[in-house]
């Protein structure tokens, strides 16, 4: 029952947004990875200080701007896809 | 006085009933259709929808769970807040515009679009009700541990009460109604959240003899003597030593049983000299045999339970102070990792009448808090605890893109690029509260206002030490926090039940009028489950039952849902493979972890797998079925 009541949408236009989608989130996905390595693999690591309070506490806030940062990244990206290859009409 | 009933937080509680039963009974004329039922005839406005998001997601488990797991365990609590907002980042980036392209009404809808199978709209309808079910737990909990001390009335009569509201919510007039309350839920949320954090930093950190509002007592010392009769207690003649004290169970964990009046409490054991004892007062949870919770002795509302949280040393700018004044956000974290806090962990051993959890006071640096640990044994716990923290944080990253009930809000936007504007929006503003719960958290942790046995109430404790009035609108908030994603959740299932089941699967024709009546049965049914699982699971943290509900939807649902999006290999069978065997293995691991040992009243030591979240089992296992099953499926099905 797939929808086809939703216009405006080509192929082109959800590959696209598929690879930005699809290339952001393994970006992210690493670098989440990452952060959970390093309390795995060195414990200690999130506990030095750092600037007054824990490196960990900085990285866990880093983390928490960098996803927010990335959504609006991606809306931007994903709407400059969406006008370049819009069906002419809607142009 | 713990549970002290506040007059304004019961008139706010019933304000808050009154406006949505009110707005629900006033839209339920509008409500005909099932695409208006379902998901609010998909035209609301994607800011609103951005909101609603926060409002559904922000639910018992963030809201009251994470600063209470913070200010008991410090840096692990918030860790949960990182999982959780990057688990949006994958909602967004893989599933929220091809799930709003691919469905109709329900997850269901999505997963089954390009298969149409009759066995695989089963199953996919059967896990959104039971990942739908196991994040009610979470809420209903929650709910019970706010009305408590907000009524003073019994933690099963608060869970009944707030069934019984949402029902009728859900059950008027569906989305439309869900989606409002979820709206107004999100804002309150935020500006409650931004209220009480700026009146934290306005009072900056003091030891508790400086504090307005003061509810903590000193705790009480027992000095006990050796002598040629043997062990007596020294002036405090009210107190003797329980017999055999030194062959029970609880004084190989550090403690001795004291009896005063006839009843036995554990102290701990704060120093052992050759001429005698040095007791200390300590807080305690017993589970009697037949599931009955006694906290200190008594039920719960009898208020022996008495707060703490306090701070032992101020170290503000390299100087020892009493009370640091007006603090900036970074100067406030920064004088709090330089300080000292008395901290409440627990010891777990069972007793002749049942398990006891006994909770004590320990002083350490505050920079122990800043540090993983708390939960997290990642140091000392060997690999099981680092196996079961990659679980964790698996399911927490993994389960928000699976989790039907935030699923369901993508249908209720006219666009793709609507449900994708509402997802940014929702990313920005939970994104904003995780950070303002670890304020939040913190500043519980040495407000003199923490309850120990129950760390959900940390918010509404933490704004009833600037008042009641305060107090009386965080409740009232924490109500509709609750409110709004139990009002979700139940649509959710109720649409798998109503739409995917009897109208789709069993193919019972029914009329648009008809198609609603059985949805708003459905909501019936599950409030009711919803109810009798929140008497259930009293006590335990509502973010650490998250956790499960993640690890269960993640386990479940993510394989299958961004499988059947993008994987064009995958067949009908190897989906349903997939939903099944993570289901069942995700359950099972949960059934048989260490936390569930301790609630049927064992030991967790005695849990045959030391892991407490399944996700990081139950998820590969999900994936590799799915993979598998559809290889080898792939010709004796039709392609896609």
């Amino acid at each position: 029952m797939l929808r086809t009541d939703i216009k405006g949408i080509t192929p082109e236009l959800i590959q696209a947004k598929r690879r930005i989608g699809q290339r952001m989130v393994g970006v992210y996905l690493g670098v989440y990875a990452l952060f959970v390595a390093v309390h795995v693999f060195s414990p200690d690591v999130p506990g030095l200080p750092c600037g007054g309070v824990s490196l960990g506490l900085i990285g866990g806030v880093t983390m928490m701007l960098f996803a927010v940062l990335m959504a609006l990244v991606y809306h931007l990206l994903c709407t400059r896809v969406e006008k370049r290859l819009a069906p002419p009409q809607e142009k | 006085m713990l549970y002290e009933q506040s007059q304004l937080a019961v008139i706010l509680f019933l304000s808050v009933v009154a406006v949505v039963v009110g707005v629900s009974i006033q839209m339920v004329r509008r409500v005909t259709t099932p695409a208006g039922y379902f998901a609010a005839g998909g035209r609301i406005h994607w800011g609103v929808n951005g909101i609603a998001f926060v409002g559904d997601y922000l639910s018992a488990a963030s809201f009251l769970g994470i600063s209470g797991m913070i200010a008991t365990l410090g840096y692990d609590g918030f860790l949960y807040s990182v999982g959780f907002l990057s688990g949006w980042i994958v909602a967004l980036f893989m599933v929220a515009e091809p799930l709003r392209r691919m469905g109709y009404f329900t997850f269901t809808d999505a997963i089954d679009s390009t298969f149409n199978s009759r066995s695989l709209r089963f199953v996919a309808s059967l896990c959104t009700i039971v990942v739908s079910i196991f994040y009610l737990i979470p809420q209903m909990v929650g709910i019970g541990s706010l009305v408590t001390p907000l009524f003073g009335i019994p933690h099963y009569i608060g869970v009944l009460i707030v069934g019984v509201v949402v029902t009728i919510v859900v059950a008027t007039s569906g989305m439309v109604a869900t989606t409002y309350v979820q709206f107004i839920k999100g804002i309150l949320i935020l500006v409650v959240s931004v209220v009480l954090t700026l009146f934290m930093l306005q009072r900056g950190i003091m030891l508790p003899e400086h504090m307005q509002y003061r509810e903590h007592r000193p705790l009480q010392t027992l000095e006990v003597e050796k002598g040629e009769a043997g062990y007596a207690v020294l002036r405090a003649s009210e107190y003797e030593l329980a017999p055999e004290w030194d062959a029970a169970p609880a004084y190989a964990r550090g403690f001795v049983n004291v009896v005063r009046n006839g009843e036995v409490s554990p102290w701990l054991v704060e120093k052992r000299r050759d001429d005698g004892l040095l007791l200390r007062e300590t807080q305690y949870l017993e589970r009697l045999g037949d599931g009955t919770l006694l906290y200190n002795g008594a039920p719960a509302t009898s208020g022996r339970v008495f707060l703490v949280g306090t701070m032992e040393e101020i170290v503000h700018r390299g100087e020892q102070v009493q009370h640091t004044g007006a603090l900036g956000p970074l100067e406030f974290l920064r004088t709090m990792y330089s300080s000292r806090v008395n901290i409440w962990p627990h010891a777990t051993y069972l007793s002749d009448k049942g398990q006891m959890q006994v909770f004590y006071q320990r002083t350490v640096p505050a920079a122990d808090m800043f540090k993983p640990g708390g939960m997290f044994r990642l140091n000392e716990g060997g690999w099981s605890a680092r196996l079961d923290f990659i679980s964790l944080m698996l399911a927490l990253v993994c389960g928000t893109a699976a989790l039907p009930h935030i699923l369901i809000r993508y249908y209720t936007v006219p666009s793709q690029a609507a449900a994708r504007k509402s997802t940014v929006v929702a990313i920005g503003g939970i994104g904003f509260f995780y950070i303002l719960s670890l304020f939040l958290g913190f500043g519980a942790m040495g407000s003199g206002f923490l309850n120990i046995m129950d760390t959900n109430m940390a918010v509404p404790l933490l704004a009833r030490s600037f008042g009641t009035v305060l107090f009386a609108i965080v409740s009232a908030v924490a109500f509709t926090a609750v409110l709004g994603t139990v009002s979700g959740l139940i649509l959710a299932a109720s649409g798998a039940v109503a739409h995917d089941i009897m109208d789709r699967l069993m193919g019972i024709h029914m009329s648009a009028t008809e198609k609603v009546v059985a949805a708003r049965m459905s909501a019936i049914v599950v409030g009711c489950i919803a109810v009798y699982l929140g008497i259930v699971f009293e006590g335990m943290n509502v973010s650490y039952l998250a956790g499960w509900a993640f690890a269960l939807a993640a386990a479940t649902n993510l394989p299958a849902l961004l499988m059947a999006l993008f994987w064009q290999g995958a067949t009908s069978k190897g989906i349903v493979a997939s939903m099944l065997v993570g289901m069942s293995s995700a359950l099972t691991l949960i059934l048989i972890s260490p936390e569930m040992y301790v609630r049927y009243g064992l030991l967790a030591s005695e849990a045959p797998l030391p892991l407490n979240n399944p996700a990081l089992i139950a998820l590969p296992l999900s994936w590799v079925t799915l993979v598998l099953v559809s290889r080898y499926t792939s010709s004796t099905v039709s392609p896609r």
